[in-house]
């Protein structure tokens, strides 16, 4: 009778790969599904184009992470574009949490006004009727969903039942948006592991990873989210304060430096 | 918009003078508040006033001071922003980049035309410190004593919580009265749920000086806040809807108010206001 053979060291490499597919796969569909959500908010408010606004990276801006438009080509430019928050109704509302819509005047004989010009003058469209409405998860504002004109150029405002009805797909869309995010926060994650193993020469999820649970210190950033993740709202908050003075800190060190 | 219009409960108005006047023989027992006030008077004090001598500060995106609309009205223009670990409210171009604060300014000025407006702009290039800019800028219009406070921005983070209830009570002890706009869908917004300033809802009224005063409400009144046409950005004008439009009538109406009743406190405007309410059914 032969022992059982010992088994194979697993690929971790292959496995934390797979891994990474697999999570982007899943944030493949969860665009997707927010993509299908805003046809829908697009469709149930009668509005030619949708969009949802979440921060950039630089956090002076705001991004369109999904955007519904009457031509491909114009999509795509809506996708690539940044909307400073200070300088933009979606900015607004997403500073403030209140939903908000406006409609240039039908009094003003000359070329209507528009707010944030940005957008406008990338893709070719006149605004000319606009709702937005805040994503929020809690006290969280993730993002803005946005509104603009109505199919075939009527220029009929949207009513104060549609910017309920936006509301309302707004909590749908936070909902998308939060799995997003830690869909996205898992991958940063993976990718991590593959990175400081490629640099120390050992496996993913190796000693180093494991020891992970005892020390702190050695936390990647990943684990730290997940760790502010599960903090109350209001720890949340401050910890997201430390770390906003922190990198003003480091930034003004560097820039003298 | 939190449910259809309705009409809140109008009471029996008393056509008799606020003080003065030979009283009845058998006076009846009062069974309300508002009995003892006349509402004709208050509308015509409310007529009267017009908003000369208070200054209102309008706390938003910054205030385009040289629209035509707004008619020199505009005082003074000021931005918060940061100082190292601190926010300080300095002198500003009287410019605004958003459109929002000039529409604000031009609801009050539409219909408190000799008020005095400044611009207190809040809203900070990082959408993250925008609270604290908030806290900052409502902090100096505190100090500075402005009679009102428009606040058609709010914050839903409770964090900001307690800070906010500190500022709101000086505000009300000192006198200054807060006009902040509700959000009005799930989530509470700070300032507006606190019971020492005047919380806006918006509906839909065809006198824009028309709201109505729900007692007993975290929201207690509701102003007309759909397509209101106000100027922004450009020396242009457009619709707007949302409690940020809202919140303008009524500070325009505590400017008026304040114009007439100078010493009025916050308490008092708000027994005012609510003895105004429905307003519109009345006319």
């Amino acid at each position: 009778m032969t022992s059982p053979a010992p088994p194979h060291e697993p690929d971790w490499h292959a496995l934390v790969s797979q891994l990474i597919d697999t999570v982007d796969q899943a944030r493949v569909r969860s665009l997707e599904a927010q993509n299908q959500l805003l046809a829908l908010a697009r469709s149930t408010l009668r509005a030619a184009e949708a969009g949802l606004l979440v921060p950039a990276d630089d956090p002076r801006n705001l991004r369109f992470l999904a955007s519904l438009n009457s031509t491909p080509q114009i999509t795509q430019k809506v996708l690539s574009l940044l909307v400073p928050c200070d300088r933009s109704i979606g900015g607004y509302v997403f500073s403030t949490g209140l939903p908000l819509a406006y409609v240039n005047d039908p009094q003003a004989a000359d070329e209507p006004q528009r707010l944030y010009k940005g957008v406008d003058e990338a893709t070719g469209l006149v605004t000319r009727v606009y709702l937005a409405v805040p994503v929020q998860q809690q006290e969280r504002i993730l993002g803005v969903l946005t509104f603009v004109n109505r199919p075939g150029g009527d220029e009929e405002p949207f009513t104060a039942q549609e910017m309920q009805w936006g509301q309302r797909f707004a909590a749908l869309a936070a909902a998308l948006l939060q799995f997003h995010e830690r869909v996205q926060m898992y991958r940063v994650w993976a990718e991590g592991e593959l990175r400081r193993a490629a640099q120390t020469g050992t496996a993913p999820l190796g000693p180093l990873a494991m020891d992970i649970q005892e020390e702190p210190s050695q936390m990647p950033l990943a684990r730290i989210v997940g760790k502010v993740e599960a903090l109350p709202p209001h720890d949340q908050e401050l910890v997201a304060d430390l770390l906003e003075v922190l990198a003003v800190h480091w930034s003004r060190r560097a820039d003298h430096d | 918009m939190t449910e259809p219009a309705k009409p809140a409960p109008t009471a029996a108005i008393s056509a008799a003078p606020l003080s003065g006047g030979k009283p009845p023989a058998a006076p009846a027992p009062a069974t309300a508040v508002d009995d003892l006030i006349s509402a004709d008077r208050l509308r015509r004090l409310l007529a009267e006033g017009n908003g000369a001598g208070v200054k209102v500060a309008v706390i938003d995106t910054g205030v385009e001071a040289s629209h035509p609309h707004l008619e020199n009205c505009v005082k003074g223009c000021y931005e918060v922003v940061r100082r190292g670990m601190n926010f300080a409210c300095q002198p500003c171009a009287p410019v605004d980049h958003v459109g929002h604060g000039t529409a604000c300014a031009g609801i009050i000025h539409s219909y408190a035309r000799q008020a005095d407006i400044y611009s207190v702009r809040v809203i900070g290039q990082n959408a993250s410190g925008t609270g604290d800019q908030f806290l900052a800028g409502l902090a100096w219009a505190i100090e500075q004593k402005m009679d009102v406070v428009n606040l058609s921005l709010g914050t839903t983070q409770r964090r900001f919580h307690g800070t906010l209830h500190d500022l709101a009570d000086r505000a009300y002890f000192q006198g200054t009265i807060l006009v902040a706009a509700a959000n009005n869908y799930q989530q509470a917004s700070f300032p507006a749920v606190f019971a020492s300033l005047i919380a806006v809802d918006n509906q839909s009224f065809p006198d824009p000086l028309a709201f109505r005063y729900h007692l007993g409400r975290p929201i207690e009144v509701e102003a007309q806040g759909i397509y209101v046409r106000a100027p922004t950005v450009g020396g242009k004008y457009q619709l707007w809807t949302g409690t940020s439009f809202a919140c303008p009538h009524i500070s325009a109406i505590v400017a008026r108010l304040r114009s007439v009743l100078p010493t009025v406190t916050p308490f008092q405007v708000k027994t005012l206001l609510w003895c105004l309410r429905g307003n519109l059914e009345e006319k």
